[in-house]
């Protein structure tokens, strides 16, 4: 039988046994729901709703909050009251934010918010500074040529300022970070499904079964090509599902630049989980009960969770860094750290194509390796099978 | 036909098998002896490729056994491993196509064999949510989905009450009656004498006996004779050249003689001592050849190999 024939059969089952599972789906749909539901959060709490202003006997000032709001770049929407008893009533209701009686007084609940305290002030003052003018004699065009300055203050910048969500959300650091966070969250989760799931097979001693007409690196090639098309699947559907959330809560545009970032997202998830999964496979293949899954899990998430600190700590604020660039080629951290280099737009197509193929050979040659030790520690009973043992140990399994 | 051809296989400093060598016909049922530690899991791993040997080769018709071979073989390991919880009918048709049939005809199989082994009702059932008894037998029928031309067991009646044992008993019978060739190992010495037309005995990695149970029959050179002799069975010594005495019950002996022992002189030798009800001449047992074979003369021995039988116990 072809190899590719037992590989899909293999992989079809993996599929089918975690889309049964409750557990799985649960997790599953709880991630997304929370990211999601955070995306469209997102513009709720960076809002910029007008802000609501209550008015008694202020008439007078009107022009003048018009004016200064409109200088601030704030919405403000006024309320008429008539009496100072109903304008309280409104505080309290929390149906204003604010109310200025007779152009002087500012009522608030406890603390005035920043932004209307200071619209408030700027204008109650420029209207006393109109009385006094007037009490003082002198008329309005006089006024004026006291009260404002001829010339509008010139800004001059020492430093070009920072291009901000111009671009599209997904040009910068949160886009940047969210790959990251994206594909540490889908090889951390799918490196430890392979650990159980091989961990699984070999306390249940399911695999001598399949072994009898299976080949050792099928059997773990198909587990790793079923869970990692699982894994893409997933991770495609969250990306899909944030970019049409985020066009939807108006967050940013969706612009060719962020579908090719998400795209280089899914890429790196296949480089990263086929280097990763491989180790994950063998780290369950040498436990020997379920309950060493953890133990067998931590050198190797300790190797990850390596990667995508780095990635934080080092890639992200300085993706043009020496250092940077050492890691976005080295293939422990080049998932996590390259992907993050080409989302903030700093990546060298030298930088990329190195990256890409040095991880590509070190998972060629780590499949090797894992291979054997798989082969020969996946059949070993007793207690938990040391490295060296499952190598010695697969040259007693004939492999084919 | 499947040839075990001189298989060898060392373990650091253990010998699992120091070569080996016998052939399964096809048609024929064969059950694959030998003490703990023998070297018949060994043995029967690597007709499935899961051990490497350091010498020997397995052959089928008469060329190396490989991975397409295989797919026309059926295994069912000594430690039992099903994935729990996947259904029943799922599991089976799974194994079936990992044999290379196609999904329509591993279904028809699963179906097909369910309902001989009246377990059709539980076709959508979890494994897990078995009896161990319909455990062990989806067990089987997952060594048997893709109807196998070789079919190897590994204490296939280990665990098993008397009906399993009775339903396996058919089973491998109509397996072999099929055309398959069959092997199993087994502790249970009557079972395997009732059934089996070929015997293999093995022991510390060699081969100890080797042929249809007629044959051994006849060709051990030891014969077994049982005397009723009342009250002077407990005190009676035959007192012939080569006869000796394996059990006493308050008013039998049981002995092993030599094919030519003189029965006229235990005879006389008997009826001198008390008065003889019964003087009965036999083959040996497959389990005196057994111990024979393997070694193993004094009767708290005999107790041990006999106590061995159903037990579950590791082998390398």
């Amino acid at each position: 039988m072809k190899s590719s024939r037992v590989l899909r059969l293999i992989a079809a089952r993996e599929i089918k046994a975690r889309m049964r599972n409750r557990a799985f789906l649960i997790a599953n749909a709880v991630t997304m729901a929370l990211i999601v539901g955070l995306i469209l959060l997102l513009p709720l709490l960076i809002s910029d709703d007008p802000l609501l202003l209550g008015l008694v006997d202020s008439e007078e000032v009107v022009p003048a909050i018009e004016t200064v709001s409109r200088a601030l770049d704030v919405e403000v929407d006024l309320q008429r009251f008539n009496s100072i008893e109903t304008a309280e009533a409104a505080i309290e209701a929390d149906e204003v934010a604010g109310v200025l009686v007779d152009g002087v007084e500012f009522v608030v609940l406890e603390e005035p918010s920043p932004d209307l305290a200071f619209i408030v002030t700027a204008a109650s003052a420029e209207i006393r500074f109109a009385d006094r003018m007037e009490e003082a004699g002198v008329d309005e065009d006089q006024a004026a040529l006291i009260g404002r300055p001829d010339q509008p203050i010139s800004v001059r910048s020492l430093m070009a300022p920072e291009q901000p969500d111009e671009e599209g959300f997904f040009g910068g650091q949160a886009a940047a970070s969210a790959g990251v966070v994206l594909l540490f969250m889908a090889i951390n989760l799918y490196g430890n499904t392979v650990l159980t799931g091989v961990i699984e097979e070999k306390t249940s001693r399911v695999v001598e079964v399949v072994l009898a007409t299976v080949r050792p690196w099928q059997m773990m090639a198909g587990k790793l090509l079923g869970l990692g098309l699982l894994g893409l699947a997933q991770l495609g559907l969250l990306i899909g599902l944030g970019l049409i959330a985020a066009t939807a809560s108006d967050l940013v545009e969706v612009t060719g630049e962020a579908l090719l970032a998400s795209g280089w997202v899914v890429v790196w998830f296949i480089l990263g989980f086929s280097l990763y999964s491989t180790v994950y496979a063998v780290g369950g293949a040498m436990a020997s009960r379920a309950e060493e899954a953890q133990s067998a899990a931590i050198p190797i998430a300790l190797i990850v969770l390596a990667g995508y600190f780095a990635a934080f700590i080092v890639v992200l604020p300085e993706p043009e860094s020496t250092l940077s660039t050492v890691l976005s080629v080295l293939p422990p951290f080049a998932p996590f750290a390259m992907p993050a280099i080409i989302a903030l737009g700093k990546a060298a197509v030298w930088q990329i194509v190195l990256s890409v193929g040095l991880t590509v050979i070190s998972t060629v040659l780590i499949v090797r390796v894992a291979g054997r030790v798989y082969a020969g520690a996946i059949l070993q009973s007793g207690e938990r099978v040391k490295l060296r043992q499952a190598l010695r140990a697969s040259r007693d399994v004939t492999g084919n | 036909m499947l040839r075990l051809d001189n298989l060898a296989k060392q373990y650091g400093q253990v010998t699992a098998l120091d070569g080996v060598s016998f052939d399964v016909e096809r048609g024929n049922l064969l059950g694959f002896l030998g003490p703990n530690g023998a070297g018949k899991t060994t043995a029967m791993r690597s007709i499935f490729g899961l051990v490497a040997l350091d010498s020997g080769q397995v052959l089928f018709d008469g060329h190396q056994v490989g991975p397409e071979d295989r797919l026309a073989f059926g295994y069912m390991p000594e430690q039992r491993g099903l994935y729990t919880s996947m259904k029943v009918g799922e599991q089976l048709t799974y194994f079936g196509t990992l044999h290379g049939l196609s999904r329509a005809n591993a279904t028809k199989s699963t179906e097909v064999l369910l309902e001989e082994m009246d377990l059709a009702d539980r076709i959508d059932s979890k494994v897990e949510q078995l009896s161990h008894g319909n455990q062990q037998r989806v067990q089987l029928a997952a060594a048997l989905v893709h109807d196998p031309s070789v079919l190897v067991l590994d204490e296939p009646f280990s665990g098993l009450d008397p009906i399993g044992v009775t339903s396996m008993e058919n089973i491998l019978r109509e397996r072999a009656g099929r055309g398959s060739a069959v092997m199993f190992s087994s502790h249970q010495l009557d079972l395997v004498e009732g059934l089996c037309d070929e015997v293999v005995i093995i022991n510390k990695g060699k081969l100890a006996l080797h042929g249809s149970m007629d044959e051994l029959r006849q060709r051990s050179d030891r014969r077994r004779l049982e005397v009723a002799l009342g009250d002077a069975a407990t005190d009676w010594t035959p007192g012939v050249a080569g006869v000796e005495v394996v059990k006493r019950s308050s008013n039998r002996v049981f002995l092993s003689v030599p094919v030519d022992v003189d029965l006229s002189a235990v005879l006389a030798s008997a009826s001198s001592a008390g008065s003889v009800g019964a003087f009965t001449f036999e083959p040996p047992t497959l389990s005196q050849m057994f111990r024979q074979a393997v070694g193993i003369e004094d009767s708290d021995a005999i107790e041990a190999v006999d106590g061995m039988g159903g037990r579950a116990v590791g082998h390398q």
